[in-house]
């Protein structure tokens, strides 16, 4: 059986399986993430027909999926009307049997592993948010905003400028001994580019469309607060409430945090780097 | 048992640092709202220890902020009471 492994940021997922159509739909999609590395954690995807799991109790659900647990371990259920799929982790929540009915693999491309690392990230001293990560003269720019903030906007305008766009929606943050970096991911929004690259960033900087480009410095309060708005993780117990909301303290304790208001056109990124030379 | 006479007590379930003289303090039970304290409130939070009672924690106040003790006490009671409501201490 063919072994893939993927690495996001610091963490390496070893994926197994004997579908080719999945096997070739994994390599293509996550052609710059590829890895040699050890893996963290494995997924092992088994096509074929399976039971519709039982959850004694969900814990979040949307329309696409539900986080439940089953014999008291994790579960997550992808509805579908003719391809369901089934994610069955063990109690570490480093193993997870994938039982699928859809030989294309879609789920592994995009929407599991997303909902994968918002589930164990922390663990990993590691948050997925909703940023967007820009390297110029070799500086890491994070940019936060929500949906519609102008993350995909500002990307656009980079990728003009030549800069190198890690990504435009989802970005890997890493905490190790008090230093910290970003990483790009392959689940991008708009815009297509990504990389898996990392950066050290020294600042954040939260968006607000506007007719004028100007940046002020933030009370680290208030950054927390959107920080805590704008994050990937899947909030299950109290221990991971925990180490999110000390995560997004230490981030903000440590860099700066600025509001950048920004005119959408390449103005701001000469504004940019005219303020931080 | 009167107000003045009980000893408040952070709950365990709660997360909280101080950033810039101010804390701020997340019950785990309700993620979605951060509660960011002004300097008395943290002030007082930091006197929370389980061992200070609300009138010592009141005349620690008056001592501090060179304040009369009826005013200190008034406004820790009213914090007092606000942070039991938000159940981020218990008041035995």
């Amino acid at each position: 059986m063919e072994r893939i492994k993927v690495k996001v940021g610091n963490i390496c997922i070893e994926i197994r399986t004997e579908v080719a159509s999945i096997k070739k739909r994994i390599k293509e999609h996550y052609k710059d993430f590829l890895s040699q590395d050890s893996a963290d954690l494995l997924i092992d995807v088994q096509y074929g027909n399976f039971l519709k799991p039982k959850f004694k109790k969900v814990l979040f659900k949307t329309r696409a999926w539900e986080l439940g647990k089953k014999n008291d371990f994790f579960s997550i259920y992808f509805f579908h009307p003719k391809n369901p799929s089934w994610a069955k982790f063990n109690a570490e929540l480093n193993h997870i049997r994938f039982f699928t009915k859809d030989p294309s693999g879609q789920l592994l491309l995009y929407l599991f592993p997303e909902i994968l690392f918002s589930l164990i990230s922390l663990r990993y001293q590691t948050l997925m948010l909703h940023a967007c990560g820009i390297l110029n003269n070799k500086k890491g720019h994070l940019f936060v905003a929500q949906a519609k903030g102008g993350k995909s906007t500002l990307a656009k305008l980079a990728l003009k400028r030549k800069l190198t766009v890690l990504n435009d929606d989802r970005i890997v943050v890493t905490k190790k001994r008090e230093v910290f970096k970003i990483y790009g991911t392959p689940w991008h929004g708009d815009v297509e580019n990504t990389s898996n690259k990392y950066l050290d960033t020294e600042r954040i900087l939260f968006l607000k469309k506007a007719n004028f480009n100007k940046i002020q410095l933030m009370d680290k309060k208030e950054a927390l607060i959107e920080l805590l708005q704008n994050n990937f993780c899947l909030t299950i117990d109290s221990d991971i409430i925990k180490r999110r909301f000390n995560f997004c303290l230490d981030l903000v304790e440590k860099l700066k945090c600025y509001r950048l208001y920004f005119k959408a056109d390449e103005s701001i990124w000469e504004f940019l780097d005219g303020y931080f030379k | 048992m009167d107000i003045l006479n009980k000893t408040p007590k952070k709950n365990k379930d709660i997360a909280y640092r101080i950033i810039d003289r101010e804390a701020i303090v997340l019950s785990l039970n309700d993620e979605e709202k951060v509660n960011i304290f002004n300097e008395t409130a943290t002030r007082i939070w930091e006197l929370i220890d389980g061992k200070n009672k609300v009138k010592d924690i009141a005349q620690k106040l008056t001592k501090e902020y060179q304040i009369d003790y009826l005013e200190a006490e008034s406004e820790v009671k009213r914090l007092l009471e606000e942070m039991c409501f938000k159940k981020l201490i218990t008041l035995n």
